[in-house]
């Protein structure tokens, strides 16, 4: 993806402008005044946020414009501008992580989260790491006993278990 | 009681093997994580708070500032081995303990990189536990409306963290903010923005929001492999020890770059990097061999590195003493603590002296550790360091799931870490710092708080809130940390058109 830093600047202020609209328009819908019984209502801060975000999106926009102004006769600020802000390695990675991560929120309560995690490592190692299949799967393990005895043995915590008890 | 009862009673929680062991876990991991090129102290706090759950609140914070100061020397073993800072703090280690490096003279500006740290963290923690009292004493008196203008005194400082653009300091922050309020309102029992979810309505807490901000957010831009390649004959013990010649250049540099570093970590968003750039520059003005900065000064490393983990101590006194963190990693630690149960602000030396003089020792306690590890464990962090980045990815990537589920034993805490891990990655593309929207979740519902009980103390009446005497005081500090670039910058233009004019 080609995105230039000033477009993902006005992307982010146009992102922000709605999410603060959003946010107002919800205090509304979900009827959270902001001064209830002559007290501060629980819309009160809400709405406080909504306003901001929408103000301080407004002065990214101001701010990118003016930017861009400058980038006529500023070279520094032009090449500012122009910088690629996503890198494609960066989102296979990303990508790679959101997969991973969605598998074990799915399938933890199925196979068991160790279970899950220890396949994600692998699947990781494989195919972000490059590493040989064995040597992905002797990490796995190792990482997922680590993880078993940090946290099941030592922490206590009732992780979800798999049909294997663990 | 005075300060040698109270450091005694400090020192009496070290007795639990424990504590050190904790402590232990904490400066080891920090120094890993701390050298990991990306991964700084806030990532290193944030990974490992799971490790908190059930532990008692001396070990847990005795883990954390372990961490904590871990992490700053830990930048400086990339920075002086391949040129690549840990963290931020670490940049200026590079201009000359690089150089050192190429010179054969690794060991050394290691050595000496180590020894500031320790000396500098240990003078700091001296005016930490000298300071903190005096301004908690100070602080007892603060009513809820003084502790709102803290609470926007430590949300302004995000003024000092956003680089370029305060406006998405601020963007971050007011979203941090919303988040803090999702749940049901204390007061009235409405939910807020719930939509039905049951997860919701406890609120959203800051510890999955800052494990997938720093955590996941930095593995994913993290996949460069360390390839450090080191003698292994000069990170032999004889040759990491400064000569007394070393010592009678850096002394003086290491005693003031440590007093200015403890000063600059106790304003709100200056934090360690800004402490470790002041400290180099004013080593190499004050120092007789100028022309040897850059190429390889021993001054050059020592400066930077106690600066760096004085401001570390520095940045606990405001946290401790106010409750106003003032840096991404404080405002974990600030979450953390909280987590465990105590409230850091003026009460705290007195509410929970055991565990506030605990810190104390254990400050010096770490400093000891770190001293050892870092002179006598050093082969085994560079073998360290040199395990493939994919490998060290996927271990912190499953150690953060677990630990998000690990906090309420609920999937739910993970589907909230992987959220924010993407957002938090976008925000980094995008230059939008996420120390502010952690500083705000943590700050937002005190926050709250104290400006419900403030107004309800005055009537309703909220300029009345606004113009108690400590608190417009500290509004004012205020307003100038959150406009006072914009305003300079406005002045310095005005007079500059005057004067083309003229």
């Amino acid at each position: 993806m080609k995105l230039k830093a000033k477009t993902g600047d006005l992307i982010l202020a146009a992102v922000s402008v709605i999410v603060g609209i959003v946010i107002l328009v919800l205090v509304k819908v979900q009827d959270l005044p902001m001064i209830k019984r002559s007290m501060m209502g629980p819309g009160f801060f809400p709405t406080i946020c909504g306003i901001a975000i929408i103000f301080f999106g407004a002065l990214l926009f101001v701010e990118t414009f003016a930017a861009s102004k400058k980038a006529k006769t500023d070279e520094t600020v032009k090449a500012e501008q122009e910088t690629k802000i996503l890198n494609p390695r960066e989102l296979k990675n990303l990508l790679c992580f959101l997969l991973l991560g969605v598998f074990v929120l799915m399938v933890s309560k199925y196979l068991g989260m160790l279970i899950c995690l220890c396949l994600s490592v692998i699947v990781y190692l494989i195919f972000q790491g490059k590493e040989k299949w064995w040597k992905a799967i002797i990490v796995g393990i190792a990482m997922t006993g680590i993880l078993y005895l940090i946290f099941v043995v030592f922490l206590k915590v009732p992780i979800p278990k798999g049909p294997l008890g663990f | 009681m005075n300060l040698f009862q109270n450091l005694g009673l400090g020192f009496s929680i070290l007795a639990d093997p424990m504590v050190i062991v904790y402590s232990l876990v904490g400066v080891v991991s920090g120094v890993i994580i701390g050298a990991l090129p990306g991964l700084g102290p806030s990532v290193g706090i944030a990974v490992l708070l799971p490790l908190c759950y059930g532990l008692s609140p001396a070990c847990a914070l005795c883990m954390l500032c372990g961490i904590y100061y871990g992490a700053m020397y830990g930048g400086s073993i990339t920075a002086i081995l391949i040129n690549t800072p840990g963290d931020s703090a670490a940049i200026m280690t590079t201009l000359d303990g690089y150089p050192l490096a190429r010179k054969g003279k690794a060991g050394k500006a290691l050595g000496m990189a180590c020894l500031a740290s320790v000396i500098g963290g240990t003078i700091s923690v001296v005016l930490f536990m000298t300071l903190a009292p005096v301004i908690s004493n100070f602080a007892t008196s603060f009513g809820p409306s003084e502790y709102f203008a803290l609470m926007i005194l430590g949300l302004t400082s995000v003024a000092g963290m956003t680089g370029k653009s305060p406006a998405k300091g601020f963007l971050a922050a007011f979203l941090g903010l919303f988040v803090a309020g999702i749940g049901i309102d204390l007061v009235f029992g409405t939910p807020k923005f719930v939509f039905g979810n049951v997860n919701l309505y406890s609120g959203i807490d800051f510890v999955p929001v800052a494990m997938g901000l720093f955590g996941i957010a930095e593995i994913i831009c993290n996949f460069e492999d360390n390839n450090i390649q080191v003698d292994k004959d000069s990170l032999k013990l004889k040759k990491l020890l400064p000569n007394k010649e070393e010592w009678k250049r850096t002394i003086p540099h290491i005693g003031r770059g440590t007093i200015l570093g403890f000063i600059v970590g106790m304003l709100p968003g200056a934090g360690a990097t800004i402490a470790s750039f002041l400290s180099y520059d004013m080593a190499k003005r004050t120092s007789k061999n100028k022309e040897e900065f850059g190429q390889g000064a021993v001054e050059g490393v020592a400066a930077p590195e106690c600066a760096n983990n004085a401001a570390s101590m520095g940045a606990m006194v405001p946290m401790l003493t106010l409750g106003v963190p003032g840096s991404g990693a404080t405002a974990i630690m600030m979450g953390a603590l909280m987590m465990l149960g105590i409230s850091p602000g003026p009460s705290f030396f007195i509410k929970n002296a055991e565990v506030a003089w605990g810190l104390v020792a254990s400050m010096y306690l770490g400093n000891v550790l770190l001293v050892l590890l870092g002179l006598g464990a050093l082969r085994m962090f560079v073998k360290i360091l040199n395990v493939k980045t994919t490998t060290m990815n996927a271990l912190i990537f499953a150690f953060i799931l677990i630990g998000a589920y690990a906090l309420e034993n609920s999937m739910f805490t993970v589907g909230v870490t992987l959220f924010f891990g993407i957002l938090g990655y976008f925000l980094k593309k995008l230059k939008v710092p996420a120390a502010p929207m952690v500083l705000a979740l943590v700050l937002g519902a005190i926050t709250e708080t104290n400006l419900r009980q403030a107004l309800i103390i005055d009537n309703n009446n909220f300029f009345k809130v606004l113009t108690h005497p400590i608190s417009a005081v500290i509004l004012v500090i205020a307003i100038l940390l959150a406009f006072g670039t914009p305003i300079k910058n406005l002045f310095a233009k005005l007079k500059k058109n005057k004067a083309k004019a003229e």
